[in-house]
């Protein structure tokens, strides 16, 4: 196999795969959506 | 629970409709402190939305599951809106030096006055990369078990760590997330 076509396959191996992110992927929320950044700020400049 | 928003992130109707409403909700969301009007350009937006897609794709191609996590889609929201800059324009009512914080209004104490005027000069100066990051942290947030908060003083550094420096990576912007939640 080429290197052009092992790069086009997505297979990882050797070097590659130690130059590649931790293997995580996304996972499903936890919890709602919540403006905890507009509430530290009046909660820092709200006397 | 709503749906994946990282994932409905990558649709431009969604997005554009999504970040444009939270950075429009943000002087009534954050008055007495903040008193302003501020203008949000569509077009950048829309460019934002391109560089998030091509954020997420990027880091795609470093991953197996060729799916990102939530510290590297924030760290590409964050990117887009760091590179897009989308408010355009803001207006302060009263103006910042009109505010005069001796003589506040009736219902006003001089504690309130102060401190609209306080983050009234940093939003003046910080108002896309404070919404930038708000945004980025809060949806990060979302899929923590147990988010560690921040304070106003680290909110403050990334603000200026965003605005003095011009050329910071998707990755880089990864790490800040990656970092502040372990």
């Amino acid at each position: 196999m080429s290197q052009t076509a092992k790069r086009e396959s997505g297979a990882a191996s050797g070097h590659e795969a130690v130059r590649m992110y931790p293997n995580n992927s996304l996972r499903e929320p936890v919890r709602e959506f919540e403006n905890t950044v507009f509430e530290l700020v009046k909660n820092t400049f709200t006397k | 629970m709503a749906g994946n928003i990282f994932r409905e992130l990558e649709e431009e109707a969604f997005f554009i409709a999504h970040v444009g409403e939270y950075i429009t909700s943000a002087p009534a969301a954050l008055h007495p402190v903040l008193s302003c009007e501020i203008d949000v350009a569509p077009d950048r937006l829309a460019y934002a939305h391109a560089e998030y897609v091509q954020g997420v794709r990027r880091f795609s191609l470093y991953l197996q599951s060729g799916d990102p996590d939530h510290y590297k889609r924030a760290g590409a929201l964050l990117h887009a809106l760091y590179l897009s800059k989308p408010i355009i324009a803001v207006g302060f009512n009263p103006k910042l030096d009109e505010v005069d914080t001796l003589c506040t209004g009736l219902g006003v104490s001089y504690g309130d006055a102060e401190g609209s005027l306080s983050f009234g000069h940093f939003f003046d100066e910080y108002h896309n990369e404070f919404a930038a990051f708000g945004l980025a942290y809060d949806t990060c947030r979302q899929f923590e078990a147990e988010p560690r908060p921040i304070n106003f003083e680290f909110l403050n550094t990334m603000c200026v760590y965003l605005k003095n420096n011009g050329n910071l990576s998707v990755e880089s912007l990864f790490m800040v997330f990656k970092s502040i939640m372990l």
